[in-house]
């Protein structure tokens, strides 16, 4: 009977449709001849999927228990489901054309269900970070947090989860929520090159670096031209609006009018003091080692803080725990390799990797060469190395257990030793110079899950920072072995950091429109700042050969400081509906320093309205505050630049910065975005001017510094396309950057040194077949503004009458302008694919048009007018070649 | 063979990396107001002594040549006018004019160049302090013939205005005792004007001085020693080399003098001046000239001296 019923609605409600449909084509829009009578109405819903085509999912126990009274209607399926489940208390949701999800109104106003689970690499089994899950039944999307997980609360049963992340292949699952159990998602990496970029239309941004999130994505990083052929992450981020480089590349990034010293850079949660290599051509973290890196110069999270400007959040490898890999790469400035695997499979995974400099056994060889052409004896030198190991251990499904450890250090000395002999004088000239800097990071981490909503990350970290600089310059004159004259002029500087604490930061998701995080840490800072300088000690110089200034072990001991800081934070993020959201928080920070405690509260709002898909906007207020000074002796970003902490007499810096944005999508492909900030600094530290400071004394050297104020305002506007097989990324920012110190410039505010009014910067990369890749980037700037004297007079000594030397006379700090700077980047890749991996060849040019981009001016005599000098420009990186070789192994055969 | 490649890589690539190229420079808009310089210093009961010469662009050659034109003057109770004269002792053209006190103790100046511009200053002689130094000074590795020679000198008084910031410019002179060929005893000789010694420091407790370097001698900054005594230690040298047989080194003259702000800060801004241009400071950022001039630049300031004679023990 029932057989017969239903092959009666069967042929029914075929025929009728096709007679009723003409040409609509999607089964929900087709009107059909609905006809029952006292039927059971999970057989109607079952028939009526059967026949239109459209999977009808649904509880059988909550719908059998209906009965469908007499019904003869035409209607199309989702009118027909307006008529009849409203009377049973039931809804439907609609999932696609040919999807529909039947659920009971009354048990989803009671029951949430919760997913959760992680996202990993199906290869390595890495987690995932920020990648993101769209619930199509919820039409809710999440991203995994920093660690790969995620939590989603669904109204219903039933859901379908469609989970992608850049590199990687979407991945689509349909779950059945009843069941509550931890999900294991793995993603398969994209045989597309990461170069492409899709638009997703369930909310995935195609673009590589999404400001909402602060995503820095692995594309992103490989779509930048290389200076050495080794990708570098900040050279990539610099590329971003807002961001200009100090001088041609060179002295770390200044955001938004902030100095370099203002960037918390964070590796594995252990924050660092200097963050380059060869000061600044390369980040002291290696890009092939990195998993995942955020990047704020907004918005920040309340978690983050230390620094005024931006946060770099950086989370290196963790090791697959399934299958042994490896890669090396030799290009020509430096070699690297790395390997991870299991020591335990899917429990104890080991990543290491490392990098060197191949050029410092040729560049003391050619700079020896030069020397001795010159009459002199000596070498040039640099080399720099790190390592980044890390073990990560599963302890759980829900807990891991990691430990990571990084060391690195960068070295140049230059020694020039000039010997002459005249009858039976003998003249020794020697200068020397060395610069040395190291850092040593080590952390370990647990990340557990509490809860299915509730995550808890507790980190013990040490960073250590240490940079020395010695010079030297002097004479030795001899006759018969008995010295007759000498001189020695030497300075020093030395900068010894320890940074050591504990951070614990809950995660709590009360909700999928609702997020609160909140924490507490501790942080323990000791500083020994140590300049030296002398003019031949007491007593003779007998070997000058052999002299190296050294400062006293008393003085380095003498200045030290030590900073004890308290922080928690809370921060509600919260979502009202599909167009607003609001995250709101604040740090409370309690800071004990020289016998005086600083107590500050940062607060942090950020609003956000999406009034479509397509177009979003946002405003926020930041308010950051910085326990530290860093005092530049140089202007160029060198680690010699002294750190200094907080006193009574020098308090915290702090900045306020308001910012709104304004994001449009056009189409698929064209995104575009604009930016307005307006931040002002206080409590700034700056040397007096001239101030020739001796740290031989504790209690004097902090009167060489002054504190004053700073402005900054600008807009940012950012264009990205993606085309087929190519993406374009423009950028524009207009900036004014200013500081007012009462103790220079004569009270009056003058020009930030790395303000640059005018920067555009452009980025394009085209996959012109599945191995080969073309990328070209650019940029156009305004000069920084400068010193240089804008006259001279003779001076004459009074005590003879002499013309002695020439007084240069400057007028406001920062009043010219360099010129501008201007540089085209050009790479080529190819990447072959094997069975076992890949080999990947990379040919690029640095400054393709070898624009000599000024890094400061200096007056020197004119070789063809005697008395008069001449302006010489001072730049340092010409067109450079760069070439390298990768071979990347995927899986290590063991053994059976 | 790889290595002979990167050799050559590396050669070229120095030999390309110029890192100074020249630079068209333009004369900003506006130009550098001031004109004209004068360094003018003076000392009670002595003459004034003063220089003018041009301010250029930076790359403009500087020439000095004294002029007719300039009209200058210095006074301090009444106008006072006067010609200016060359020194016969200088090698380059210096102005002399009498001292006249001051019972205010302010000093201004005036200068008027070509009718038109008119530079002008004012200072405070410091006020007369008296110096209880007490001092030891020792030789230090006296080697054998025709070598430069060396003593350590302590000088220590209290401060006399601990309340005030007092500044000083310490200069110390070589007395010269040369060998009478008649008697065969050494003698000062007093017909050479008396060389200035060179002076470093000889430990690092440099607080709040600094060796100059267009003039002999070491400033001073009272506010480091905070109010208490004033220790100073220097190791002095000749600056020619010394022959036993002809003279000695044995006697030496400190000049302490007590100098105005304006000639600390001048004086003390174009050392670091120096120092920065040249490389020897470690700081590199470019240091102001000072200046107390109006209309133009240099510097125009007094001081009191006291002169003692130490004998090297």
């Amino acid at each position: 009977m029932k057989i017969g019923i239903n092959f009666f609605l069967v042929l029914l409600i075929d025929l009728l449709s096709n007679c009723l449909n003409g040409q609509s084509n999607s089964p929900l829009e087709k009107i059909y001849n609905f006809k029952f009578s006292n039927n059971r109405l999970d057989q109607i819903i079952t028939v009526v999927s059967k026949n239109s085509g459209v999977n009808i999912s649904f509880d059988q126990k909550i719908v059998e228990q209906f009965h469908l009274p007499p019904y003869n209607k035409d209607k199309n399926l989702l009118q027909f489901f307006d008529d009849i489940l409203g009377q049973f208390e039931l809804g439907y949701k609609v999932i696609t054309d040919d999807q529909i999800v039947i659920y009971s109104k009354k048990l989803n106003r009671l029951k949430i269900y919760k997913i959760y689970g992680r996202v990993a690499d199906s290869l390595t089994k890495e987690l995932l970070s920020y990648a993101h899950i769209y619930d199509k039944t919820n039409q809710t999307a999440v991203y995994t947090n920093e660690y790969g997980y995620f939590t989603l609360l669904s109204k219903h049963e039933l859901a379908e989860l469609k989970i992608s992340y850049l590199g990687y292949e979407a991945k689509t699952i349909k779950i059945n929520t009843k069941t509550n159990i931890y999900y294991n998602i793995y993603l398969k990496p994209s045989n597309t090159l990461p170069l492409i970029t899709v638009t997703d239309k369930s909310g995935q941004p195609s673009a590589m670096y999404v400001e909402e999130s602060g995503t820095v994505s692995s594309a992103f990083i490989k779509r930048n031209p290389t200076a050495f052929s080794d990708q570098d992450l900040f050279r990539s981020i610099s590329t971003l609006s807002g961001i200009s480089s100090g001088a041609d590349g060179f002295g770390g990034m200044n955001v938004r009018g902030g100095s370099y010293d203002q960037n918390q850079i964070l590796i594995d949660d252990v924050p660092i003091f200097y963050s380059s290599h060869a000061i600044g051509l390369l980040s002291i973290v290696d890009v092939d080692a990195i998993r995942n890196v955020q990047f704020y110069k907004e918005r920040f999270s309340s978690q983050y803080g230390g620094r005024l400007s931006s946060v770099t959040d950086i989370y290196t490898k963790e090791g697959s725990l399934s299958h042994w890999s490896g890669q090396a790469q030799i290009g020509l400035l430096s070699g690297k390799f790395s390997f991870n695997g299991p020591i335990f499979k899917n429990k104890l995974g080991f990543y290491f990797s490392t990098r060197r400099t191949l050029i410092d056994p040729f560049l003391k060889n050619i700079t020896s060469f030069f020397k001795n052409d010159a009459g002199k004896i000596g070498v040039t030198n640099y080399y720099f190395y790190d390592i980044n190991t890390k073990i990560n251990w599963t302890l759980s499904p829900k807990t891991r257990i990691y430990l990571s450890y990084y060391r690195g250090k960068d070295l140049y000395n230059n020694d020039d030793l000039f010997l002459t002999t005249d009858l039976d004088v003998h003249s020794t000239n020697r200068k020397f110079s060395k610069l040395n800097w190291r850092n040593h990071l080590s952390s370990i981490r647990l990340n557990t899950s509490l809860a299915k909503n509730v995550f808890l990350k507790s980190v013990a970290y040490r960073s250590e920072f240490n940079s020395g600089f010695e010079t030297l310059d002097g004479f030795l004159l001899t006759q018969n072995s008995i010295r007759i004259d000498s001189l020695i002029k030497a300075n020093s500087f030395y900068s010894n950091i320890i940074d050591y604490g504990t951070i614990h930061t809950i995660d709590w998701k009360t909700g999928n429109s609702n997020n609160i995080k909140f924490g507490i840490s501790f942080h323990h800072q000791s500083y020994k700042p140590g300049i030296y300088s002398y003019n031949e000690r007491s007593g003779l110089i007998h070997d000058l050969i052999s002299f190296n200034p050294k400062p006293l072990d008393s003085i380095l001991t003498k200045n030290s400081s030590k900073l004890l800081q308290q922080v928690c934070f809370v921060e509600d993020e919260y979502k009202f509906n599909e167009l607003f959201q609001l995250k709101i928080g604040t740090r409370f920070s309690y800071l004990f320093a020289d016998q005086t405690t600083f107590f500050s509260a940062q607060p942090r709002v950020s609003f956000n309205c999406n009034l479509s898909d397509q177009l979003k906007f946002g405003i926020s207020y930041d308010r950051n505050e910085q326990i530290n000074h860093l005092i530049s002796s140089n202007g160029l970003g060198l680690p010699t630049d002294l750190w200094i902490p907080a006193d009574s007499g020098l308090k915290p810096q702090k900045s306020n910065q308001f910012s709104t944005y304004t994001s449009i999508q056009i189409k698929e492909s064209n995104f575009i975005r604009l930016n307005a900030y307006l931040k002002y600094f206080s409590d700034l530290v700056h040397i007096k001017e001239g101030t020739r400071f001796i740290l031989d004394e504790q209690d004097f050297w902090k009167e060489f510094f002054i504190t004053g104020k700073g402005e900054s305002k600008g807009i940012e506007l950012q264009f990205d396309k993606n085309f087929r097989r190519s993406t374009l990324s423009i950028n524009y920012h207009f900036s004014q950057s200013t500081r007012i110190f009462d103790q220079l410039n004569d009270g009056h505010s003058f020009r930030f040194k790395y303000a640059r009014p005018h920067q555009f910067k452009c980025n394009y990369q085209i996959q012109i077949s599945d191995e080969l890749s073309l990328l070209v980037g650019g940029e156009i700037a305004s000069g920084s503004p400068s010193n240089i004297p804008k006259g001279k007079y003779n001076y004459i000594s009074f005590e003879n009458g002499q013309l002695v030397d020439k007084i240069f006379v400057y007028d406001n700090i920062n009043d010219f302008t360099l010129p501008y700077l201007a540089h085209l980047d050009l790479g080529i890749r190819y990447n072959i694919k094997k069975s076992w991996g890949a080999h990947e060849f990379y040919f690029g040019v640095y400054n393709a048009l070898n624009r000599r981009n000024p890094i400061f001016l200096e007056l020197k005599p004119n070789p063809s007018l005697p008395d008069a000098d001449q302006f010489k420009q001072v730049n340092l990186l010409p067109i450079l070649p760069s070439i390298s070789y990768k071979v990347i192994i995927n899986q290590f055969n063991t053994h059976k | 063979m790889i290595r002979k490649i990167y050799f050559v890589l590396l050669y070229l690539l120095v030999l390309h990396s110029s890192c100074r190229t020249d630079y068209d420079w333009v004369a900003p808009d506006p130009p550098l107001a001031e004109k004209y310089r004068i360094l003018c210093l003076f000392e009670p009961g002595k003459s004034i002594i003063a220089n003018i010469g041009d301010v250029v662009d930076p790359e403009d050659s500087i020439s000095e040549k004294i002029n007719d034109r300039f009209l200058f003057s210095f006074f301090s109770d009444s106008l006072y006018y006067f010609r200016p004269s060359v020194s016969t002792n200088f090698s380059s053209q210096f102005l002399n004019s009498k001292w006249k006190e001051s019972p205010t103790n302010e000093y201004k100046l005036f200068c008027s160049i070509d009718s038109n511009l008119i530079l002008t200053s004012e200072t405070k002689l410091p006020k007369e302090v008296k110096l209880d130094v007490k001092h030891s000074i020792k030789p230090v590795n006296v080697l054998q013939n025709k070598t430069k020679h060396s003593a350590e000198i302590h000088l220590e008084w209290n401060d006399p205005e601990p309340d005030v910031q007092n500044y000083y410019h310490l200069v110390f002179y070589k007395v010269r005792y040369t060998k009478n060929k008649i008697s065969g005893m050494y003698e000062i000789d007093l017909s050479e004007i008396l060389p200035p010694l060179d002076v470093f420091f000889s430990n690092s407790n440099e607080r709040g001085q600094l060796i100059l370097q267009h003039e002999p001698g070491v400033l001073v900054d009272d506010h480091f020693f905070r109010n208490g005594p004033i220790k100073l230690d220097y190791l002095l040298r000749t600056k020619n080399t010394i022959d036993l047989n002809e003279e000695k080194f044995i006697q030496i003259k400190a000049e302490i003098r007590s100098v105005s702000e304006d000639y600390y800060k001048y004086f003390r801004a174009i050392t670091l001046q120096y120092q920065a241009q040249t490389g020897t400071l470690p700081i590199l950022e470019s240091v102001s000239s000072y200046s107390n001039i109006k209309g133009g630049l240099g510097i125009f300031a007094g001081y009191r001296s006291i002169a003692m004679d130490y004998k090297i023990q």
